[in-house]
């Protein structure tokens, strides 16, 4: 029985870790972006790369566990991902049309 | 495991490492006498007068968008191609079902003028 | 690599068409609706422009009217079972929240036809996202796998981010709504993630067997999988607003239009809490310990810092959006107590709920004006004495959101705060208690207003429609108050699918 949870790279070969780690570190760097950036166009473009970190974690756990669920979950997480884009997209290029928003703290008429 | 890698690694560090001094030495060690025309940005000799980053119509974006949304979709295909044979006729009538909701959004766009360019 | 999934699958996987019929039965309340959003836009698109919003808002009624004619059938033959190979269910909890959802759906359309045509804005889309986002929020209920949890999220949340910025000529629409999408697709990123997390510690998306698989797994056995949870957690206190994760409710409350606050404030909570019951007392009861400390302490800063807040609040809206995330800390104590008691009185009072918080934000819609909405507390003076019938309902919906006897507020507070007793959380409860004695004072400051003597207001714009879904609303709300086991019973088979522990 070879042993599925592993990636064949050419001659050498690379265990789920690394998937997983990968996923992880773009997560984190997703999450940390959001947090930090301003512009509301790359907080929307970071809220995607967290989402794809999460799409390789299941596809990665999906091998790993020879389980077909997770890939399907990814294919199904890929429309979601592209339909929220469009949309906030959408929602975005209407804000920049009326004003020129570089900042998402110039977003503070409502407060109370 | 990783071992084939460390070469690689060697020769990045090596590429980061040179590139960053080379840079940072320039920097440093070289004369700086800014003055004003100087510090203009250049494009090909002539002053620019307007900003380097132009807006694009919001049509090109629009366009993209919708592209997406319907590019997207086809990946459900993928998989059910695999397993039509399994599926049966049921699967083909259940295509036919996803494909009617994905025209019927794009009855809506069409109506609606989002495919128009002008 | 595909190969070698596919040779893991059984060698022959069929799908008979008998098998097609029966899953969509098990779904036919949800289908029904999917069906109605797919005719509503193909009626906007042939039909002539001024007849589109009144026709399509009485066909989504009428979809909804028969998607809630199925639900009711099947609570009444209890039958419901898995389908699509376990994705979702047809059992008397999801029945439940198909029931609420349906009742809800039909609430905001009649709301939002008056509002929409007073502010002049474009219909027959705005009931499409509607129903879209009532799809979602059923599915939530029926879904019984991590995929279709977070499918029914999404779909919720789009629709959502659309409405909230639906008035597209107000700067604050538009701020409402991008804040919504900023906020929405972080936690939607981070439920993702502990999902892809729980789904590589049990090797399956299915509930059921997620449930089972880690049935001995420990928080030290698996850092992956109590990783998982945090981030769970984390996002659903994002999306039932709970604090610390709260900060957006107030603002996109107060920005987006009336029909959608209304909706949002009932409609996405009660969701949210349909998916977390799902996620985290169904599949994960080992890990129980760890999500119950994670809920309790959200619980106990929301009802503390919702109550806190809400006094010192001059908009309408503002009140209700900060009332509502104390209330959601409340509701949060069921869950925490968890069993059938806590159970079915979180679904109870979340029905309840439905009714009276509903009422108070419809209401609103009387002082709308072509120009935008009128919603601080001094433009509801003398609404008692200008128009009566709507001053009671309004003291009705805000007695029964600070929990006086004998209505439906008071009922659901009692069973929340009995079964956390009962399993234990006397400390969480006597939060609670205290949190509901701080609330009266600006609920009855609502009323204050509402009842000061002054005849010679703007003119109130009263419609057939929303009055209806009012009058509709405080008529139960009182109904559940006399009569609260007629509700309360239906909670408790609600919560009976769901394994107790």
């Amino acid at each position: 029985m070879p042993d599925y949870g592993q990636f064949h790279v050419g001659t050498s070969t690379l265990s789920t870790t690394w998937f997983l780690g990968l996923g992880a570190i773009l997560f984190g760097l997703g999450a940390i972006g959001v947090v930090i950036r301003r512009n509301p166009l790359v907080i929307l473009i970071c809220i995607e790369l967290m989402l794809n970190a999460a799409n390789l974690t299941l596809v990665a756990f999906s091998r790993q566990l020879l389980n077909l669920e997770g890939q399907l979950f990814a294919l199904m997480t890929m429309t979601v991902a592209a339909a929220e884009a469009v949309v906030g997209l959408a929602i975005l290029v209407d804000i920049f049309h009326r004003r020129d928003v570089e900042d998402v703290d110039e977003l503070h008429e409502l407060k109370g | 495991m990783l071992a084939s890698y460390v070469p690689l690694l060697i020769f990045a560090l090596i590429v980061l490492g040179l590139v960053g001094a080379l840079i940072t030495l320039s920097f440093v060690l070289g004369p700086t006498k800014p003055y004003r025309s100087k510090l203009l940005p250049y494009e090909s000799g002539v002053i620019p007068t307007t900003p380097a980053r132009q807006r694009l119509s919001v049509r090109f974006y629009l366009t993209a968008m919708l592209f997406i949304v319907f590019d997207v979709e086809t990946i459900f295909f993928y998989p059910w191609a695999v397993f039509l044979h399994q599926l049966g006729w049921y699967g083909v009538i259940e295509m036919f079902v996803f494909i009617a909701i994905l025209a019927v959004a794009l009855a809506h766009i069409w109506r609606k003028g989002g495919l128009e360019w002008e | 690599m595909t190969a070698v999934l596919l040779a893991s699958l059984p060698a022959h996987v069929s799908y008979p068409f008998s098998q097609a019929l029966s899953d969509l039965t098990q779904i036919a309340p949800i289908a029904w609706v999917t069906l109605t959003l797919l005719l509503c836009v193909l009626a906007d698109l042939i039909l002539p422009r001024h007849r589109r919003g009144t026709a399509v808002a009485s066909m989504a009624v009428a979809g909804l009217v028969v998607s809630l004619g199925f639900a009711v059938w099947f609570w009444y033959r209890g039958d419901g079972h898995g389908a699509y190979a376990g994705y979702v269910t047809g059992d008397r909890f999801a029945v439940f929240f198909e029931m609420l959802f349906a009742v809800l759906g039909i609430l905001v359309v009649l709301v939002s036809h008056a509002y929409l045509r007073r502010r002049g804005m474009l219909e027959s889309e705005f009931h499409v996202l509607t129903l879209a986002g009532i799809v979602g929020m059923m599915t939530l209920g029926a879904a019984t796998s991590l995929v279709t949890v977070f499918l029914g999220l999404e779909l919720l949340s789009v629709a959502f981010y659309v409405t909230c910025g639906f008035a597209r000529e107000e700067t604050t629409a538009q701020e409402a709504a991008a804040k919504y999408l900023l906020v929405g697709g972080f936690a939607s990123a981070f439920v993702l993630y502990g999902m892809a997390l729980v789904y590589g510690a049990a090797g399956s998306t299915l509930l059921p067997v997620i449930s089972q698989r880690l049935a001995h797994a420990g928080v030290l056995g698996n850092p992956l999988l109590s990783l998982g949870v945090i981030l769970l957690g984390v996002g659903f206190a994002f999306k039932v607003s709970g604090v610390p994760f709260h900060q957006w409710t107030p603002d996109v409350y107060q920005g987006a239009p009336l029909p959608v606050t209304a909706f949002m404030s009932v409609g996405t909570k009660a969701a949210a809490f349909a998916m977390i019951i799902r996620v985290f007392v169904q599949a994960l009861p080992s890990m129980t310990v760890e999500w119950q400390v994670l809920l309790a302490v959200v619980s106990a800063a929301s009802m503390i810092v919702g109550n806190l807040m809400a006094i010192v609040q001059t908009s309408v809206k503002r009140l209700l959006a900060y009332s509502g995330i104390a209330q959601a800390g409340y509701v949060l104590i069921g869950v925490v107590a968890g069993g059938r008691a806590g159970l079915g009185a979180v679904l109870f009072y979340l029905f309840a709920y439905l009714f009276f918080n509903f009422g108070a934000f419809a209401i609103l819609t009387v002082l709308v004006r072509p120009d935008g909405e009128h919603d601080d507390l001094g433009d509801l003076d003398g609404l008692g004495y200008r128009h009566p019938v709507l001053g009671v309902m309004m003291s009705i919906f805000m007695l029964s959101l600070a929990g006086f006897p004998p209505l439906a507020g008071f009922f659901g507070k009692f069973f929340l705060f009995s079964a956390g007793i009962a399993a234990g959380w006397t400390w969480l409860v006597v939060i609670a208690v205290l949190a509901s004695v701080v609330s009266v004072s600006y609920y009855l400051r609502v009323l204050l207003h509402v009842w000061t003597p002054e005849t010679a207001g703007k003119r109130l714009f009263v419609r057939a429609g929303p009055v209806a879904a009012v009058a509709v609303s405080a008529v139960l709300a009182v109904l559940f108050g006399i009569y609260p086991a007629l509700l309360y019973g239906a909670g408790l088979f609600g919560a009976a699918p769901i394994p107790g522990r």
